[in-house]
């Protein structure tokens, strides 16, 4: 069980004028499974080689348990890095990759094996120890190798894109395997992705990088109902933003006086609500007139595009409730004051250029 | 593909044995005139003589494996380098550097033992072993960044930073991931630096000023004054690591070896 914390984490390539990590600070808890989230180039594959010892930070700090681990070189630090591609050394077979930490740590060769077949049992693969690296798919290839960093049991697992190179099928068994082996040993482990959808179904938090910056860290679900910008916002799904002004709990806008909850900020902001959380029906509060203009079916729910106030608004609801509408029909709806949720009005820190694989 | 290779091994050893036959026969020769299909008399004359003291064989042929081997060595030193550099990184005049390296090969030897006598002279090193030693990397040196510089196209860095972070020091590193990866491309390298080295006849003869008489300078001589057993013999002894290099790497040249596919990536 490791505790692990990064402080103020900087680093610049000399050929580059951005630097490539921008003051990253991360408490990550003992036995947690954290996401870094970001698109390809945002500086998380160097934060994980920094944490890793394969590179050096410009500066800032690593600890962990408390202890910084910056001047232990990497072969000491027991924190393992697994790399997107499987790298498996040609030479060896299955079973000497697989011990081969425990090798260059001089291990009786009798122990070296009991517990290689450990490994070879717990990726459910148990026949292939005499086979070559080359006779390998793709998707035992990297059970393999993930087995070579999990049989040193270390303090910190750190995986580097381990599904991007996987087709689909075998991305969903290696994810629940990753998850189940996480949990079985309660090794402190942090996985790099730029896949929205895996970070959220496999990690207990995700730290979403952008522009080497930190943009938020937190639980999947705070990346939903509390995101801190717009960018973030759109990038797990919001749709809704509404202009205006919040005091004293009533943001004012072109939908009229809304009431939201007492402890959003105060002063001009957007306001989200997520497409689910829109209500068909007058409601005691926050209910408007809307338009609706487009109705899709979905099979689980409904979409519906409704005009407001001058805006859009997309709502998905329950097909049942929607199937009695005509287009172009003036119904209530309601924004209850617990899903509405306010971000600072300019987007900060990130641009939105930048392009996100998202999953539909 | 078994059938394949009896039949690249056929051809090889045509190719390669047969044109010797006429000097091996040489060797054992008292007076072979041309009607005659074999020698009229058998001899171990030739033999007797290349091997005594007075002609000089031994002492060329210590010479010869001696600078052939140094060559050798620091082809391995530089090329290694230079071909990790060439196959892993891109970089600014990375082209210029390749066509540097490759240049002596497209030039004729005469020409470049020619210009660099001045360079060598001006240096103190014409006449001298060190001297042939140093002009053997000429030839030898761009065989060897090619084989290494394959080698280390289809060699990804990123096992070594695999390796430290699952516990391995930079010594067991280089021991038991990097060595292994890149011996087979050595190995190769290093005989074919060897043979060129040890087949070296103009570089030899206009650097070493005709001091340092390796076994090909001396082939020569004798093969000039018409002592056609003697050539023989000496022939034979000449061709001994060439012969020997075949076979230990016959079965990389015809089967699929990495250090081979290397070759002009």
């Amino acid at each position: 069980m490791t505790h692990l914390s990064i402080t103020d984490l900087s680093k610049t390539y000399p050929s580059a004028p951005q630097p490539a990590l921008n003051n990253l600070t991360l408490d990550i808890p003992s036995g947690s499974l954290t996401a870094l989230l970001g698109p390809s180039g945002c500086g998380k594959t160097t934060a994980l080689k920094i944490i890793a010892g394969l590179l050096a930070p410009t500066s800032g700090d690593v600890c962990l348990d408390g202890t910084s681990i910056l001047s232990q070189s990497p072969d000491r630090r027991g924190a393992v890095m697994v790399f997107q591609n499987p790298l498996l050394f040609p030479h060896m077979t299955v079973a000497e990759n697989i011990g081969f930490g425990l090798s260059m740590r001089h291990l009786p060769k009798a122990d070296i094996a009991a517990r290689v077949a450990e490994m070879l049992t717990l990726i459910q693969l148990p026949n292939i120890g005499p086979r070559r690296p080359s006779q390998l798919s793709g998707g035992q290839a990297q059970r393999v190798a993930l087995a070579r960093a999990l049989i040193l049991r270390p303090r910190l697992l750190l995986l580097d894109e381990p599904l991007s190179n996987l087709d689909t099928t075998l991305r969903a068994e290696m994810r629940d395997l990753i998850r189940s082996l996480q949990r079985k040993t309660g090794i402190t482990t942090i996985f790099v992705t730029h896949d929205q959808e895996e970070a959220v179904v496999l990690a207990d938090q995700i730290a979403l990088i952008l522009d080497g910056r930190l943009q938020q860290f937190g639980t999947p679900d705070a990346f939903f109902k509390r995101p801190a910008t717009q960018t973030i916002a759109r990038f797990f799904g919001g749709v809704n933003f509404i202009a205006g002004h919040n005091k004293g709990g009533t943001f004012s806008s072109a939908l009229g006086a809304l009431l939201v909850q007492a402890d959003l900020r105060e002063g001009p902001g957007t306001l989200t609500i997520r497409p689910e959380n829109i209500r068909l029906g007058a409601a005691k509060h926050n209910t408007v007139q809307a338009t609706l203009l487009e109705r899709t079916y979905l099979g689980v729910q409904t979409r519906l595009i409704l005009c407001v106030g001058g805006g859009n608004l997309e709502a998905a609801v329950n097909p049942d409730d929607a199937a009695q509408l005509d287009i172009g029909a003036i119904l209530p709806i309601n924004l209850p004051p617990q899903s509405l949720w306010l971000l600072p009005q300019i987007s900060t820190g990130a641009n939105q250029s930048k392009a996100f694989v998202q999953h539909q | 593909m078994a059938h394949l290779r009896r039949m690249a091994a056929i051809v090889l050893i045509s190719w390669l044995v047969l044109p010797l036959v006429p000097l091996a026969i040489w060797s054992f020769a008292r007076g072979w005139t041309f009607p005659n299909l074999l020698p009229q008399n058998w001899t171990l004359q030739p033999w007797a003589f290349a091997l005594s003291p007075q002609s000089g064989v031994l002492h060329s042929l210590w010479l010869t494996t001696g600078i052939a081997l140094a060559a050798t060595a620091l082809s391995v030193l530089l090329g290694v380098p230079a071909g990790r550099a060439l196959g892993q990184y891109k970089f600014r005049g990375k082209t210029l550097i390749e066509l540097i390296i490759l240049a002596p090969i497209i030039m004729p030897g005469i020409a470049v033992a020619m210009g660099l006598q001045s360079v060598f002279i001006g240096l103190h090193l014409n006449n001298t072993v060190t001297g042939v030693v140093l002009v053997h990397l000429i030839p030898t040196l761009p065989y060897m960044v090619l084989v290494m510089s394959g080698i280390f196209a289809a060699y990804d860095p990123l096992v070594e930073d695999q390796a430290r972070s699952l516990g391995a020091s930079p010594g067991q590193v280089f021991r038991h991931i990097t060595l292994p990866a890149i011996l087979p491309g050595i190995i190769v390298g290093a005989m074919f630096t060897f043979l060129v080295s040890w087949s070296q006849y103009i570089l030899t003869l206009v650097i070493g000023g005709g001091r340092v008489q390796t076994l090909p300078l001396l082939l020569f001589q004798f093969a000039t004054s018409g002592r056609n057993d003697i050539t023989g013999a000496i022939g034979m002894i000449y061709i001994l690591p060439g012969v020997l290099i075949l076979i230990l790497t016959a079965r990389h040249l015809t089967g699929r070896s990495s250090a081979i596919t290397g070759f002009g990536q």
